[in-house]
């Protein structure tokens, strides 16, 4: 509800999720026209600061928090994901948000010279 | 994302690999395309447009859709047909954004061409006879005429294009095709 | 044109429908679209109606070099123009479908893209030199966990390469990829050899795409693509 809060909250999210071990970038969330919209008005200067990349979305009490990852490729994604899930929900519980959703999709998978999941 | 031998063999591989890779999103494959295609496409839009219109502009817009649309395209091996049709399409539309009214029923040749290709190139007789003959044409029966016989559109395809009616397209192309037939013949 | 005719010898051909026996050249023209057939005995009867067949095909002939001739005409594109249009292009990385993964929790979902799971198995290209996977598709209800899923690839291999061994190595690798990073039920994986490169450029033999439905197709080898 506070834009001002839910900006740091989100930053503070991108970065517990940037310290899950696999996790290798966060992609902004949104469709590809949102995305080129806000990529196109941070280059024209438009608009405020660049928006954060996690989306935060609020419903009546509730909290939609939504992250787009690119994960490496030497680890699971799918343990990727729940190593993510773990830190994120313990973060929003220490926040205080009651009943959060949480949206965690990968969007890219990096090639790791030499490594590979798939053993 | 690969070495030189990677990047040689994306340049020689077949269309439909190489508008497979694109449509999923390599910019690599998608450059292999611009670079193949791009001759062929400017050829084509400048027969359809008229001398003043930007060729370049008009390749450049129909790659920018061609970019969006991959994904749309159930047989990548198509693509080289798919991109002429998008560029007659992208042509045709930049012509009707200035053009108030396509006269049909006009005799007047169109503007002579203020925008000539790059090189001059050796052409048997008949080619340069019969490019000459285009020049002639009057807008509608000249536009029908090269997305007829050159871009291969179907009649139904060239009437959705022009916003005419199929008879009046089925009318245009036979009166250029008579036109050109009697002047090649007359040259012959 | 006003030039002097090449061959003043030659008959005139008339187009009137006069000269073509009561034949419209539009008529003749969709005729010889439809290549002649079936064969219809009046206009092939009809002298005026042949000669004007011939001209419309040496009409077709001279287009096709018109073509070729306007292609020529034209520069090629130069790397600036390259990077112009890459540049306008919108980098979004063709996500496709969302793939569910992991245990149904309430209040979390987890998924990964198509695109994702595409690029993964594109990578595995790496692992064999000068193989290119061209298109590359999931197909099957991939949102819904459980649902059988097949993979289907194109792929094109270095000439002399042993074919078959690159294509078994290619679909263990992929499986593995799969497994590690989906819980997709990939119920097949198809990989089509579509093209066959050679080490110079240009020339590269294709071959005819054609879906069937054996897991490796050997595609017969058709004529050179026109570039």
């Amino acid at each position: 509800m506070n834009l001002n809060t839910d900006a740091a909250l989100a930053l503070e999210l991108e970065a517990a999720v940037r310290t899950v071990p696999g996790v290798v970038e966060v992609y902004r969330t949104g469709t590809p026209v949102a995305r080129a919209i806000a990529v196109g008005g941070e280059r024209l200067g438009i608009g405020a600061a660049p928006q954060p990349l996690v989306s935060i979305e609020r419903a009546g009490d509730g909290i939609q928090v939504e992250v787009s990852l690119g994960v490496s490729g030497s680890v699971g994604a799918g343990d990727t994901v729940a190593a993510a899930t773990v830190v994120l929900s313990a973060l929003l519980a220490e926040r205080g948000c009651t009943a959060p959703e949480l949206r965690i999709t990968v969007v890219h998978i990096s090639e790791v010279p030499g490594g590979s999941a798939a053993a | 994302m690969t070495g030189d031998p990677g990047a040689a063999a994306l340049a020689s591989a077949d269309d439909s690999i190489v508008a497979g890779r694109a449509a999923d999103g390599d910019t690599a494959a998608f450059a292999v395309l611009v670079r193949r295609y791009t001759p062929l496409m400017r050829g084509y839009a400048r027969r359809l447009l008229p001398g003043t219109a930007e060729i370049d502009d008009v390749v450049q817009d129909t790659f920018l859709t061609a970019w969006q649309r991959l994904p749309e395209l159930a047989d990548p091996g198509r693509v080289k047909s798919w991109l002429m049709r998008i560029t007659a399409r992208t042509a045709i539309d930049r012509i009707r954004a200035t053009r108030v009214h396509l006269d049909v029923d006009s005799a007047e040749p169109a503007a002579p061409a203020h925008t000539a290709p790059a090189r001059v190139v050796e052409a048997r007789a008949g080619v340069v006879a019969l490019s000459a003959v285009l020049r002639e044409l009057p807008d509608a029966q000249r536009e029908c005429w090269v997305m007829r016989e050159i871009g291969e559109f179907s009649y139904e395809e060239i009437a959705v294009e022009l916003e005419l009616p199929v008879s009046t397209v089925r009318g245009l192309l036979a009166r250029a095709r008579k036109f050109i037939m009697v002047r090649m013949e007359e040259w012959r | 044109m006003t030039e002097e005719r090449e061959h003043p010898e030659l008959p005139r051909i008339g187009f009137e429908q006069d000269d073509l026996d009561g034949y419209s050249l539009e008529e003749l023209s969709e005729y010889l679209d439809r290549g002649r057939m079936p064969r219809d005995p009046a206009i092939e009867a009809s002298p005026g109606c042949r000669l004007a067949l011939e001209a419309l095909e040496r009409l077709t002939g001279v287009t096709a070099e018109l073509r070729a001739a306007d292609t020529a005409a034209e520069a090629p594109a130069d790397e600036g123009w390259v990077q112009e249009i890459l540049a306008g292009i919108a980098l979004d990385v063709r996500a496709g479908r969302r793939i569910p993964v992991g245990a149904s929790i309430p209040g979390v979902d987890l998924g990964i893209t198509e695109g994702a799971v595409r690029g993964v198995i594109r990578a595995a290209e790496r692992l064999f030199p000068r193989v290119l996977i061209g298109s590359c598709r999931l197909d099957g209800e991939v949102t819904e966990p459980g649902a059988p899923v097949r993979i289907r690839l194109d792929v094109s291999v270095p000439y002399g390469a042993p074919i078959l061994d690159l294509v078994a190595g290619l679909r263990a690798e992929i499986g593995a990829r799969l497994r590690a990073h989906t819980e997709l039920t990939v119920s097949g994986i198809d990989i089509t050899v579509r093209d066959i490169t050679v080490r110079e450029s240009g020339a590269g033999e294709s071959g005819v795409g054609e879906s069937g439905v054996s897991e490796t197709h050997w595609l017969p080898i058709g004529t050179q693509a026109e570039r």
